[in-house]
This record gives C-alpha cells, sequence and structure tokens, in this order.
C-alpha cells in the first residue's frame, strides 16, 4: 500500500512538473492512478510520450492512456514510439475520432502490419512470381511496383504492397492470380483490335481501326469501355479455369465470399458492381446458380462466359449490356473494383508491342534477305533459274529486277507454318535454322509471314547486290591505317570482303588502384568463394594413368605380359613396365575479354569486376593458365585493348588491383579485340583455347560502325578465332542478346543472364559447366 | 570365349517397345541401315533417343547391347580384357566385339564422355571399312553386314573439352532427337505413365513452362522422361502437386529460388 502511493505520487509529481496548470488536480490524480495499475515500462513509455502528444490534443492523450494500457497486450515497449507516430498520422489526416479508432484496432491497424502477419511486399515475391510470369508469357517482361494494376505487354505494374488478406500466403496468391490475369490480356488478345472484322463495316464515322474507334461510338464511352473490359474478363476467366485449374482452386478458397449478396441493379453503377460480383462468384464459387435472381442479363453472361471465344464476341457483347444498363437511372461514373482487373492501357501496349513487331520485322528481314541473296548468288549461274538472265543482274542492279520478279506471279505472297521452302521465280529458298526460329517468332506474333516482310526481305537481298566493291561509304577518313601498331583487316559483309589494314588496335597499361574493392568482394562473397575452390578443387583431379611408363607407382599388366611373350618370343623385352599416375595435366589457356564500353557504367561494371576476381580466384585453385584483357575504344583508329593480367602474369596484389582499376570507357568495337586477343591465344602452348568475351551490349562504335555490318564483322572475327582452334564463347547481360546472338555466336556459344547481380556467382559456374 | 546363343537371346527385344515417331526418324535410320552407315542420335535427355534405338533393334530383328560411356570408359572397356582365372589368362569378349560377333546393334550412349583412346576402334567400325581391330588379340574383326554401331550425344551442353571432332562426325548419319511437339508429347506421355490425356496435356503444359527458364539459369527444362515419372507417380495415388515437386522441381534444379518458381507453375496447374 505505502510503494503504490508513492508510486502514485511519484506519478502525479511528473505529470504536474510536464503539464502544470492545464490540467486540474483531480484528473490529473485519476491519470496517476491508472499509471499506478499498469507495468513499469508502460508507463515509462507513456510518460515519454506525455510531451510529444499532450501538446497536440488533451483528448487525444487521454484516450491514448486508456488504449496504450491495453495495447501493452501486444505492444512490445520497443515499439510504442512508432505507434505513437502512427497515432498522429492519422489524426492529424483525419481527426479525433479516426485516431481513437486506430488506437482501439492496434491489433488489426497496426500490430499486424508491422509484424507482417498479414501483408506482402512485392519485392519478398518478386523473383518467383517473375519466373513464373515470364514462363506463361513465353518472352521476357519487366514488373514495376505501382499502385494500379496494369500490363501494356512489357511492363507488368503491381502494387507494391498488398493487404487484402490477413496472411501471406493468401496476399500471395492475389498476386500470382493478378499476375496470370493481366499477362492474358496480351495473350488472349485483348488488345489487339480485330479490324479484319470490322473492314466491311460502313460507318458514318470512317473505318474502325482502334478500340478508341469503337467506344467512341457511344454516349458514355468509359462504360461501354468497362463493360467491355468486364466481357474479356469473363472470357479469360474460362480460359483460366481450363488451363491453370490449380491455380483457380487455389483462388476459389480466398475469393470464396459465400452468398453474394443481392444487390438490386437498380442505377447504372450498381448495374456495373453487379456484373463485377458476378465475375467473382464465378472464381469464388463451383456452383454458378448461386446468383442474384432479380439481376438482368444473367443469362446472356452465362451463355458469355460459357461460349465466348474471341474479342469479338466479348465486343459483340457490350452493345447488349450498354442498351440494358442505359436503361436504369443515374449516369455510370464509377470505376471497376475487382483488385486484379487494374486498368486497361491500350494505347501503351500497342506502342509495345508496335516496338517489338519493328524490331522482329527488320530483323527477320535482314536474315531472310541474306539467305535469298545467298541463293541468288549460288544460282548466278544458272540462269534458267531466274525469270530474268543472270548477266543483267550485275548489268542492271538486282533491286530493279527483284521488283520485278516480285510482280510476277510466280512468288508466295505468304509463307505458312507448313512450308519448308520458299519460291521466287522457279527458285526455291531454303530455310536455315536460324531464319526458321525467326519464322516460328513471325507465325506466332502475326499468324503468318505478311507479305511486306516478304517484301523488305527481297529489297534487303537486292541491297546486298547493288552494294558492291565500289560502293562509297560514308566516312571521314577513308585511309588504311599503316604505322606499326597492331593493323588489322576488317570485314565487309557487302562485298564479301576485307577492308586492308583498316583497324588499329592499341595496347594499353591498366594502372593498379589500391583501395578496399578487392578485399570487399572477397569479404561479400566468402561463403561463395569456399564452395567455388572446392569445387574447382574437384575438377583439377584429372587423374590419368600413363601407361608403359619406365617408373610408377603400379605395374602393368599389360605392359608385363607383353614382355613376357616378347622374351618367348626371342625379342629384347620392353623396360617401361609401369603405370603412372599423372596429374592435372590440363593444358587450357583461357583469354577473358571484357567489355569496358561506356554502357557498363555503374552496376555492370562493379558485377564485371567481382566475377573476375570470383574466377580468379578460383582459377588459381584450378592451375588453368588464363588471361584478362578489357576492351573499348573510339573509332577505327584507336581500338584500346587494356592489359588486365597477361598469361605469364601470377594472380598477385599487382592484378587484383588492375582488376578493381577496370572502368568504363567508350565504346565497343569487339571484332578488331577478338582479333588481336585470338593471335594472343594463338601464340600460347595449349591443347585447348578458350576465348570467353563478357559483354553487355551488341558491337557499335562512334564512326557509324553499328547494326547488321558490325555484327557480320564480329562474327567473321569469331569464325577467324575458330579457324585457329580457338573456342569462342560470350557471356552477355544485353536483354535483346537473343537477337543477335545466335547468328553471331551461335545457339550453343553464348549464354545469357538476366540479372547483372548473378554475374559474379555465374560466370564461375558456366566455365566449370565448358571445361566438364 | 564366343557368344553363346542365350547370350543372344538376353539382348534380343521381344516386345515392341513404345514408340511414337516424330518425322521419319524410323524409315531414315533403317535405311542407314541397309547401307552399312552408323547413326548419331543427337539431343537434350529424357526425350526418346534410347528408346528409339531399341524400337529400331527391335523392328530390325537384332539384338540390342547399350553402353552408357563414362569419363573412365577405355578402349579394353569395349574390346575386352584379359582375365587370370584359376591362374590362366583368359580372353573376355567387351561388349563392342559381342555385337559385331553377333551382328547385333551395338548403341554408344553419350559417347563424348568416353575417354579420347576409345576413337581408335570406332573409326574403323564407323567407316566402310567395318571392322574391329582387336590388338592385344592381334585380331581384326570384320563385322557383318547385320552388325550396326549407334552412338548419342547431347550438343546442348557446352563442354569445350567433350566435343565431337569432325574427324569422328562424319563418319555418322545424324538425326536430331528433341522435346517432341505438344500433342506428341501428350500422348507419349498419357501412354508411358498410364494416366488420362487430361493429366499428360497439363504435364506437358507444365513442362512446357519450365522449358522457358533457360534464361534464369536452369540448364535444361523438363524432359519428357521426368512428365511421365511425375505421371506415374500419380497414377500410383501420389497427389499431383507433389508428384510434380519430386519428379520434376526438386530434380531439375537446387536453387531455391528457381525450384520456387517452378512450384508456383505447378500450383497453378495442378
Amino acid at each position: 500500500m505505502k510503494t503504490t502511493m508513492s508510486k502514485k505520487e511519484r506519478l502525479n509529481q511528473a505529470l504536474a512538473s510536464m503539464v502544470g496548470n492545464e490540467m486540474n488536480g483531480w484528473e490529473r490524480e485519476e491519470l496517476a492512478e491508472k499509471l499506478a495499475g499498469a507495468p513499469e515500462d508502460i508507463v515509462k513509455e507513456i510518460m515519454r510520450s506525455l510531451p510529444v502528444v499532450w501538446p497536440v490534443s488533451y483528448a487525444l492523450f487521454l484516450s491514448f492512456v486508456d488504449q496504450a494500457i491495453r495495447a501493452g497486450a501486444c505492444l512490445k515497449p520497443a515499439q510504442y514510439k512508432d505507434w505513437v507516430k502512427a497515432i498522429l498520422d492519422v489524426y492529424e489526416a483525419e481527426g479525433l475520432r479516426q485516431a481513437q479508432l486506430f488506437m482501439e484496432g492496434v491489433e488489426d491497424n497496426y500490430v499486424c502490419q508491422i509484424q507482417g502477419e498479414g501483408g506482402l511486399r512485392l519485392d519478398e515475391c518478386e523473383a518467383k512470381l517473375l519466373h513464373y510470369a515470364r514462363s506463361i508469357l513465353g518472352r521476357d517482361l519487366k514488373f514495376v511496383p505501382n499502385g494500379e494494376v496494369s500490363f501494356d505487354t512489357q511492363t507488368l505494374k503491381l502494387p507494391s504492397e498488398l493487404n487484402d488478406f490477413d496472411s501471406p500466403a493468401k496476399n500471395f496468391l492475389l498476386y500470382k492470380f493478378a499476375v496470370t490475369f493481366q499477362l492474358q490480356l496480351d495473350l488472349l488478345g485483348t488488345y489487339r483490335f480485330p479490324v479484319e472484322a470490322f473492314e466491311l463495316l460502313d460507318t458514318p464515322e470512317g473505318p474502325l481501326q482502334q478500340y478508341s474507334d469503337f467506344f467512341k461510338r457511344f454516349d458514355n464511352p468509359r462504360l461501354a469501355q468497362d463493360l467491355f473490359f468486364l466481357a474479356e474478363a469473363l472470357r479469360i476467366l474460362a480460359v483460366l479455369q481450363r488451363d491453370y485449374p490449380g491455380l483457380m482452386r487455389d483462388v476459389q478458397v480466398i475469393f470464396a465470399t459465400g452468398a453474394i449478396h443481392k444487390t438490386p441493379a437498380c442505377d447504372q453503377n450498381n448495374f456495373v458492381a453487379a456484373i463485377e460480383q458476378w465475375l467473382l462468384a464465378c472464381i469464388g464459387s463451383s456452383r454458378l446458380s448461386t446468383i442474384n435472381d432479380d439481376f438482368i442479363l444473367h443469362g446472356a453472361m452465362m451463355h458469355h462466359y460459357l461460349h465466348a471465344e474471341s474479342v469479338l464476341d466479348s465486343l459483340q457483347c457490350v452493345q447488349l449490356f450498354y442498351d440494358a444498363c442505359r436503361n436504369l437511372p443515374g449516369e455510370y461514373s464509377a470505376e471497376l473494383q475487382l483488385p486484379f482487373l487494374g486498368k486497361l492501357c491500350f494505347a501503351e501496349a500497342e506502342v509495345q508491342s508496335g516496338q517489338r513487331h519493328a524490331a522482329l520485322k527488320e530483323t527477320f528481314m535482314n536474315a531472310f534477305g541474306a539467305q535469298i541473296h545467298d541463293e541468288l548468288q549460288k544460282t548466278s549461274d544458272k540462269e534458267e533459274n531466274l525469270p530474268v538472265s543472270a548477266t543483267s543482274v550485275q548489268e542492271k542492279g538486282v533491286g530493279t529486277l527483284l521488283a520485278m520478279a516480285a510482280a510476277s506471279e510466280d512468288i508466295d505472297e505468304e509463307i505458312r507454318p507448313d512450308q519448308e521452302v520458299f519460291r521466287l521465280g522457279t527458285m526455291e529458298v531454303d530455310f536455315s535454322d536460324e531464319l526458321l526460329s525467326l519464322a516460328r517468332q513471325v507465325f506466332k506474333e502475326f499468324g503468318k509471314i505478311p507479305g511486306d516482310f516478304i517484301a523488305g526481305a527481297i529489297g534487303r537481298a537486292g541491297d546486298l547486290f547493288d552494294a558492291g566493291p565500289d560502293a562509297a561509304v560514308e566516312e571521314e577518313n577513308a585511309q588504311p591505317v599503316v604505322d606499326g601498331a597492331m593493323i588489322y583487316d576488317e570485314w565487309d559483309y557487302r562485298r564479301a570482303g576485307y577492308r586492308k589494314n583498316w583497324c588499329r588496335v592499341i595496347i594499353k597499361e591498366v594502372l593498379p588502384i589500391g583501395g578496399t574493392f578487392v578485399d570487399a568482394t572477397l569479404r561479400k562473397y566468402k561463403g561463395l568463394l569456399i564452395t567455388l575452390r572446392r569445387q574447382f578443387e574437384m575438377m583439377s583431379v584429372q587423374e590419368k594413368f600413363e601407361k608403359r611408363q619406365r617408373e610408377g607407382d603400379e605395374i602393368d599388366l599389360d605392359a608385363v605380359i607383353d614382355s613376357v611373350s616378347d622374351t618367348r618370343a626371342g625379342l629384347p623385352p620392353s623396360e617401361r613396365l609401369f603405370v603412372r599416375l599423372q596429374r592435372n595435366d590440363r593444358q587450357i589457356a583461357v583469354l577473358f575479354l571484357v567489355d569496358m564500353s561506356s554502357s557498363t557504367e555503374g552496376w555492370v561494371s562493379t558485377a564485371l569486376k567481382e566475377a573476375l576476381i570470383l574466377m580468379s580466384e578460383s582459377l588459381a585453385v584450378l592451375g588453368d593458365r588464363y588471361a584478362i584483357y578489357g576492351f573499348s575504344g573510339m573509332r577505327r583508329t584507336r581500338s584500346e585493348l587494356f592489359a588486365v593480367k597477361d598469361f605469364d602474369e601470377s594472380y598477385g596484389e599487382a592484378v587484383k588491383n588492375k582488376i578493381a582499376a577496370i572502368s568504363p570507357k567508350e565504346y565497343t568495337r569487339m571484332a578488331p579485340a577478338i582479333r588481336h586477343a585470338s593471335d594472343i591465344l594463338d601464340k600460347t602452348e595449349a591443347k585447348i583455347r578458350l576465348l570467353i568475351t563478357l559483354s553487355d551490349g551488341k558491337p557499335e562504335d562512334y564512326d557509324g560502325y553499328k547494326g547488321t555490318y558490325a555484327i557480320e564483322d564480329t562474327r567473321h572475327a569469331l569464325i577467324e578465332a575458330k579457324n585457329k582452334g580457338i573456342h569462342p564463347f560470350c557471356i552477355t547481360v544485353d536483354q535483346e542478346a537473343h537477337v543477335y546472338m545466335d547468328h553471331m555466336y551461335g545457339e550453343v556459344n553464348y549464354v545469357f543472364i538476366d540479372k547483372v547481380v548473378k554475374l559474379p556467382s555465374r560466370i564461375p559456374e558456366i566455365y566449370r559447366n565448358l571445361m566438364t | 570365349m564366343e557368344i553363346t546363343s542365350a547370350k543372344f537371346n538376353e539382348h534380343l527385344i521381344k516386345e515392341e517397345p513404345f514408340y511414337l515417331a516424330q518425322g521419319d526418324e524410323l524409315k531414315i535410320a533403317e535405311a542407314a541401315y541397309n547401307n552399312q552407315i552408323p547413326l548419331l542420335l543427337k539431343g537434350p535427355t529424357g526425350c526418346g533417343k534410347t528408346r528409339f534405338m531399341q524400337h529400331l533393334a527391335w523392328e530390325l530383328g537384332r539384338p540390342l547391347i547399350t553402353v552408357s560411356c563414362h569419363d573412365d570408359l577405355s578402349t579394353s572397356d569395349l574390346v575386352g580384357r584379359y582375365l587370370l582365372k584359376g591362374g590362366e589368362a583368359v580372353w573376355m569378349d567387351g561388349p563392342l566385339t559381342m555385337a559385331v560377333k553377333a551382328g547385333a546393334i551395338c548403341y554408344l550412349d553419350e559417347i563424348v564422355e568416353a575417354r579420347k583412346d576409345t576413337m581408335v576402334v570406332i573409326h574403323p567400325l564407323a567407316d566402310d571399312r567395318r571392322e574391329l581391330p582387336i590388338e592385344k588379340l592381334g585380331k581384326v574383326l570384320l563385322a557383318p553386314p547385320e552388325f550396326m554401331l549407334a552412338v548419342s550425344y547431347n550438343p546442348g551442353y557446352q563442354s569445350v573439352l567433350k566435343d565431337l571432332k569432325q574427324s569422328t562426325r562424319q563418319r555418322f548419319v545424324s538425326i536430331e532427337f528433341n522435346y517432341p511437339d505438344q500433342a506428341l508429347e501428350c500422348e507419349i506421355v498419357a501412354s508411358e505413365a498410364g494416366v488420362q490425356l487430361e493429366i499428360a496435356k497439363s504435364l506437358v503444359r507444365f513442362g512446357a513452362m519450365t522449358r522457358a527458364l533457360k534464361d534464369a539459369g536452369l540448364q535444361e527444362g523438363a524432359s519428357t522422361r521426368l512428365l511421365i515419372h511425375a505421371g506415374m507417380l500419380m497414377n500410383s495415388g501420389i497427389a499431383s502437386r507433389t508428384a510434380c515437386n519430386v519428379a520434376i522441381t526438386e530434380t531439375l534444379t537446387d536453387d531455391h529460388e528457381l525450384q520456387a518458381s517452378i512450384s508456383e507453375m505447378a500450383s497453378a496447374i495442378f
């Protein structure tokens, strides 16, 4: 009794000193009494919060004291400070009442969130969700954390956090469902306006070419668009039920809302909301009959859900729904509520698709054009194969002639998926493997190979013919470089020949820099390094038994038998009767060629350097001989190669610090670097010589060296390397790698790494796979 | 030691092995056989190369002797060696010699794994000499017309050390195997695993999704064989998601991130 009194007294005094005259004595005593009965640590927190909350609002503070004592049941003392901040935020935004409600619901409103019990952040599940998304879409895409949900066929915007449900697992399912749903907007054609269907329609406003044209014809276009979206959602749902029954079963559990509350469709906004309810019912219940009987159009929606097969079906529904809705009072001005619907973004989707299609068209026309060109060259002495004579090919310029051929009837206008050759006059053009895979992509996107692709390809073939050896090249200084530095030819694919003495390669020193980069890397990857060392050690144990040796650990039985039979036969027996264990006879030399162009600035450069450190540490265990050169430069007169490590240099402080000194420079003229690296490798003595290029993009230089020309030159340099017996291999982080890498390095000779941060761990793994 | 008729029968395939042709590979193989040209089968693991050889052997009515090559496989392992039996050195035929003597089909699986010195015996068998030199016996065996040599390898494994040289490759007729197209794969999975076509379709769709993970670090997606395994487990009463997990997810990779993704794919479909 005495202690409590002193405690209360103490508290009373403390309160008095803090609030003084603003609280009358009775209130203060009451407060002190309450506090006296509470646990010490909570009282401490409350007293600490007093000067923060009291000046804001007296009433708030009084409520706070009550709630704070209650909150002791689920809040730890250390969490009070942040809780108070949250309370004040709510008070300032929404007023006293809301703040009081917020405090009362401390478990639901606050504790759940901070303990992460219910909510799920996108970055916690992004990695696996992204792989999942890619596997459905069949190509690469990006996630962007955003408030809303939308998909423009390339970027999928998702909320950065979901709290709709009370557990992370359920919120994850919502993410997964939203992702799967959004991807269908591309896969099932929602974003592709069926122009063909409306071609014959004669409307006073003009032809219908895009969605906005269609919706404009209604006097509430927003309503029409939302009704269309809902119809599409129904169609997509039916497909999801069929193709992803597992997902739909999981999602059914979280969306099951029991009986659908009957929303009488009494006005336009409600009408739309009722359709959304119906959609939810389709997901959340296996019985479609649990539906609001008052709802008009139930039959029509059911029919659409069960039978819709295309976007056109949905568009045809719109009129039906729209008319029914317009009969109701009110004006539709609401927004769709279902979390996975998000917003349709027709314009952005069109832009993205357009870009993808343009890139595909370009690549296809180049590849097909090159193929036609090659075939025409082969048959140039078989005149009867062309609609016109071959000698006139040289004279008149093939472009014209091909155009004439195209206009004739003997040409395929489009290419169907089952075709294997393409008819050009009486000539047949084969599809090479690479062309075939490109053609398949075109089929997938367009359903056929459109006529303008073919015409464009023929045009490219014509260009290749026209650009003969005398074609002028826009270059400031068309003089070959000769001054004693390393000079290399350059391959011009247009004339199928070399430009002699065209490039100069300069070897530059790398000044080592001290500092913490190397140590930091070794620390950062400590665990991985241990694993790597072990893995590489296992690789190095390549035991080879050398037979018929003069000395060794084991007797070579075969040799002994031979020697006995030789003795019997009267021949002198051999002395080589032993088997010797030979270790580590790998005889490998590998040269790492590292892209130091300015585009590697930032993440890529750091990741590349870390990868090189890890690789060097692993190779130190393995004993394979290796060298590291960076490359960059500007213009053909100054291709630069940076000597980070020579073959004979040992991996010590100097080399480590030179790796650390690697930094982004200028441009990316890969071919001269490859040619010089091949020369270096050629001079080394090794049974197996490997040239590994680490790159982040296409070859490109300041003086107009880019595009097909650069790719072809690089490809040729690689072929030259292969002819010297060197194995070229490329590790790239360029998202567009697929477009040109198959052609440049060959399908099997490159690896694309989707995330730069993975470079350091993956490069040793790739090397290991190459070497086993 | 001569090959006995018992051994001959051991390797003869009595029942038709189930095989759905992807193209005209059977016709090509038979033509190669009739012209005494050896076969080279290329393709990823688990897409039917071995099963194809079994079917071919059954069609041709020849015994099939299969050797799985590994990096310790030497010439003696293929051709034969002397063994000591009761104080006497006795010669034992290796599988290749047995096949040549019996006019059987000898199938060397994953030939690039074998040691390089095995080429010494493969080259003379694989060109028009069709002879097997047995150095230790001082003999050269001439292969009868019924004998056929077949080898397989996976070009997708990017290994510089293990590569088929031109001097070897150019002795063969090469047939490329790949994952069968969707409809065909469904039939194969349904038949081999004994599951309904609907389940087979789901499995094939799941397999296709895993194959899209190549860029994320998965060396190879699920082969047809893995899909069949999953189907078999489902047939034996294992829950679908579990079956996918143990037959496919855990088998394909040890990386947790990839496993999580593949798991999500499985739970979306099953």
